[in-house]
């Protein structure tokens, strides 16, 4: 990156109000820490939730995040948007909760595969649905579920690439310094997870068994 | 059904991630090309049914209790809380840690005897927020091996009382 490039971009970072909120906690501005804080927990709580299914390991997760942050503060350059670096440290510390979460099962449960969660067939699924239901479409509550499971079927890159994407409005560069990947890698990644996606929840879409042609 | 490749610049242009260039060609066989169009409707359907999951939300008093921990890390004495330590820290003597560690075991153990003797004098108060509390009385608790001693507030009123203290102040002994 040139020089002069580089200078456009910081000034470019400087103008986010989360970075000047950020420039303040440097110096030690404990209520500037209370404003981002306010802004960013219920957003990094959810991202957390949708990624562990657990609002209490999610909470404990999101205050580490913050505390990592404040312990930074001295350090903190404005490289980035704020909510970039913020949410760097979150895939750091959610890629090693989900780490070590995996290992205590694949202890747990030896001989069981500890690969992605598979929906239930979705043509049976539907086949069911329609025959208990009026008509063919479920409820939000149901939806709701289906939707959860249909994200779990994803591995835990897709899934955080793919929330980032959807929550956050992040950007492939955006995405790719929080997860400290190329943009090319998340590019790959969001294909991937949305094709999926879209191959689980499609049958719900038309209340029908039938795919889109090849 | 779309290759790998198409698929890629099919959800990146939805994304608007896509250069003019290529999202030109994308949108030419969105005209000419139902399938794609099928595609692109499916995606996108699909795609917005994220928007079912439930939003979450911090639990009360997130925030402050956040803050608190922070206050509280701040409190502990020579505790530096970097996640990359510098190469001086690594050097440090363990004599240092050992001294921390002890300190903190020291204010444990007499905020245990202040919270107790709290209790004896009728204080005795549960508190939703037991750190905040330490915090308060720390300067208390520092010095309640000294206060101990003493004993009660009545013997100091009686120590006062008794001028035992001005003679001393106006003749001092050699």
């Amino acid at each position: 990156m040139s020089s002069a490039t580089h200078q456009i971009d910081q000034i470019a970072w400087l103008r986010d109000p989360d970075v000047q909120r950020m420039l303040r906690v440097r110096d030690d501005d404990e209520a500037a820490f209370g404003e981002l804080v306010e802004a960013y927990q219920n957003r990094l709580i959810g991202i957390f939730t949708h990624v562990l299914h657990d609002s209490s390991a999610a909470e404990d997760l999101a205050q580490e995040a913050f505390l990592r942050v404040y312990r930074a503060r001295h350090r903190y350059q404005p490289t980035a948007k704020f909510a970039t670096w913020l949410f760097r440290i979150a895939n750091n510390l959610a890629t090693n909760r989900l780490r070590s979460l995996s290992r205590r099962k694949e202890v747990s449960m030896k001989g069981a595969g500890s690969g992605r969660q598979s929906l239930p067939n979705p043509e049976q699924l539907a086949a069911e649905k329609s025959a208990l239901m009026p008509t063919r479409q479920l409820d939000n509550q149901e939806m709701r579920e289906v939707v959860r499971q249909s994200l779990d079927t994803l591995n835990d890159r897709q899934r955080i690439a793919l929330l980032l994407n959807k929550f956050e409005h992040m950007s492939y560069a955006d995405i790719a310094a929080s997860m400290d990947l190329s943009v090319q890698a998340v590019k790959s990644l969001l294909t991937r997870a949305r094709e999926n996606l879209r191959i689980q929840l499609e049958p719900y879409l038309t209340g029908s068994p039938e795919r889109g042609s090849n | 059904m779309s290759s790998d490749k198409e698929k890629e610049e099919l959800i990146a242009y939805l994304d608007g991630e896509l250069p003019d260039e290529s999202a030109s060609l994308v949108e030419k066989s969105l005209v000419d090309d139902a399938a794609v169009r099928s595609d692109v409707e499916q995606l996108t359907k699909t795609f917005d049914l994220l928007d079912l999951l439930p939003p979450a939300k911090a639990s009360d008093g997130f925030a402050e209790k956040t803050l608190t921990a922070i206050r509280t890390q701040q409190s502990v004495p020579h505790t530096k809380v970097t996640e990359k330590p510098s190469p001086v820290e690594k050097f440090q003597p363990d004599v240092s840690r050992c001294a921390i560690a002890c300190g903190i075991r020291v204010v444990a153990f007499l905020g245990l005897m202040f919270a107790a003797t709290a209790g004896f004098n009728g204080a005795f108060k549960q508190s939703s927020k037991p750190i905040d509390e330490l915090l308060t009385e720390f300067p208390v608790i520092q010095r309640l091996d000294e206060y101990q001693e003493i004993g009660d507030v009545e013997f100091l009123k009686t120590l006062s009382e008794s001028g035992l203290f001005d003679e001393r102040d106006k003749a001092p002994q050699d």
